[in-house]
């Protein structure tokens, strides 16, 4: 490899006196980067109206109603499949590649991440300048959304062997990254656009040049920084405790045969339906808020209100991720799943019909936006108790399926149901109750998976003597 | 004896500067448009016939 070298994973093991806190910010910088993908909403509009714009000229100041009335252009519902795609082959490219990435090392998997990423933003722009949209599918779809899924496994496995002692707030903390990675790209995107518009041109394929550029060097930052704890390492006057939680393995578990555990597909279903749960308010959330309270809320501020709730979400992930290493991943989702109960129920309740309080209806849509991103964040920390710190970011890739899964279940459940009350001739606010209710359903259904989640049989423990051979070190699993 | 090399405080301080300072400019403009849940509402005009 040469001039590559520098990217193996013993070129990245962290020499005596390294500080763990940069590992952090270099997770970080692989996060933010890859959480734009949340805010590819702000390219629909301009990409709905290119042939349009390079046409009529400058008139189109503010571009008007969705679907630009010229033929040649792009529909809204054909990049609609931009963002489907890239989250698509996050899932795949998060479970196809976890275990290459635990082979190669975390430096090596930014690194691919980061040229996937970036090089799905120039394809793009190809794409848009010669206007051919399979290009921008394969670009953003395909290739960004590949560096999508190793890039938001890559530090994992990384952070929760720095962070033995905290692995939950380590790893909440480069998720949350993730949430916050929509907070730069939207604005980014937009004011990038506003300097590249001119007569003719919305400035789109300069946007993503220019994007892909920034993001190709704020995740090479993470490539340099991120470094492999040296075997036997620990963090100072720390010790592993002598007698670990019920649930906490000091055992390790390959991929492969974590695969087959209940405990896996316990903790699938728990992540689904926390997801799904979740998605159900952020589908709805800025109709709902208007429809719950008419005449008081306009659509400016409901507009408001789903950036708030971005906030909890984001904020969300570092804290129940952090709490989750004094309470226990279990009791925790405990509290995702029974707290979540309560307040799906609670929030129809507290409309004009019922409680007429739209700071506690908002103050419920927080707390059930802060676990829902809290699931994701805390998810990493639960596999690493149960299946150890091996191949956990392998693990939790193929988890990430639950992620896919949810995307799709979530919105499908609250279209359908909506439109079933509506055709029912229901009215709005009580069609919002009934998509709650069912939510509660699918909170329960979490409830009960994770209280059978036990101890994986040490059946499935990795054995380095009987294994054939691993692909991951087991040095690297006593770190 | 191994001499142990720290990593400069500063360097860590720089690192988080790097990813904080954009983050904390997104987190500023999301907060600026969340006020507009705030704001508000639009006085309530009265139907003609009860003016």
């Amino acid at each position: 490899m040469g001039a590559f070298s520098f990217l193996d994973r013993s070129h990245s093991v962290a020499p005596s006196g390294f500080n763990r806190w940069l590992v952090p910010t270099a997770a970080l910088s692989i996060h933010l980067a890859i959480g734009q993908v949340y805010a590819f909403s702000v390219f629909k509009k301009p990409l709905n109206y290119l042939i349009q714009v390079g046409s009529a000229g400058g008139g189109l100041k503010a571009l008007p109603g969705m679907d630009s009335p010229n033929p040649g252009d792009w529909k809204f519902t054909a990049l609609g499949w931009i963002f489907s795609l890239a989250i698509v082959f996050l899932g795949l490219s998060a479970a196809v590649f976890g275990k290459w990435l635990e082979r190669v090392g975390p430096r090596m998997a930014m690194f691919a991440s980061a040229v996937c990423f970036a090089g799905g933003f120039f394809v793009s722009s190809v794409g848009i300048q010669v206007h051919q949209l399979w290009l921008i599918y394969l670009g953003y779809g395909v290739l960004g959304g590949t560096g999508l899924g190793l890039g938001y496994i890559s530090p994992v496995s990384t952070l929760i062997k720095w962070f033995p002692d905290r692995p939950g707030m380590a790893t909440g903390m480069a998720i949350m990254g993730f949430g916050g990675g929509a907070l730069i790209g939207a604005p980014l995107a937009t004011r990038l656009m506003a300097a590249f518009r001119t007569e003719h041109d919305l400035g789109v394929e300069k946007t993503f040049l220019v994007m892909g550029a920034i993001y190709f060097v704020a995740m090479m930052f993470g490539v340099f920084t991120v470094r492999i704890p040296r075997e036997g390492w620990k963090p100072e006057g720390w010790t592993a405790p002598a007698k670990p939680k019920a649930l906490v393995t000091t055992n390790n578990v390959e991929v492969n045969k974590a695969f087959t555990t209940p405990q896996f597909w316990l903790l699938w279903v728990v992540l689904c339906m926390n997801v799904t749960a979740g998605i159900g308010i952020l589908e709805q959330a800025a109709p709902m808020i208007q429809e719950l309270f008419k005449g008081r809320i306009t659509a400016v501020a409901a507009g408001g209100f789903v950036a708030l709730l971005s906030l909890f979400n984001m904020g969300g992930r570092f804290v129940w991720s952090s709490v989750s290493d004094y309470l226990g991943r279990k009791n925790t989702y405990y509290a995702f799943f029974v707290l979540g109960c309560m307040l799906y129920y609670l929030a129809p309740r507290t409309g004009a019909s019922g409680l007429n309080s739209v700071p506690l209806f908002v103050a419920t849509t927080a707390v059930i936006l802060s676990m829902y991103g809290g699931g994701f964040a805390t998810v990493p920390a639960y596999l690493r108790d149960l299946f150890g710190t091996m191949e956990v970011g392998a693990i939790h890739g193929r988890l990430l399926t639950a992620w896919s899964a949810a995307g799709v279940l979530g919105p499908v459940l609250v279209n359908y149901i909506r439109e079933y009350e509506k055709n029912q001739g229901v009215p709005l606010t009580d069609a919002y109750s009934t998509v709650l209710y069912v939510m509660v359903g699918l909170l329960i259904v979490g409830l009960i998976a994770n209280s059978l989640v036990r101890p994986v049989n040490p059946k499935y423990w990795y054995n380095a003597e009987t294994a054939p051979t691993s692909t991951t070190t087991l040095a690297s699993a006593t770190d | 004896m191994e001499q142990v090399k720290k990593t400069p405080a500063v360097l860590v301080l720089l690192a988080w500067l790097f990813v904080g300072v954009p983050w904390g400019w997104g987190v500023a403009q999301l907060w600026k448009n969340a006020q507009k849940l705030f704001q508000s509402p639009p006085a309530v005009t009265a139907p003609a016939s009860q003016k």
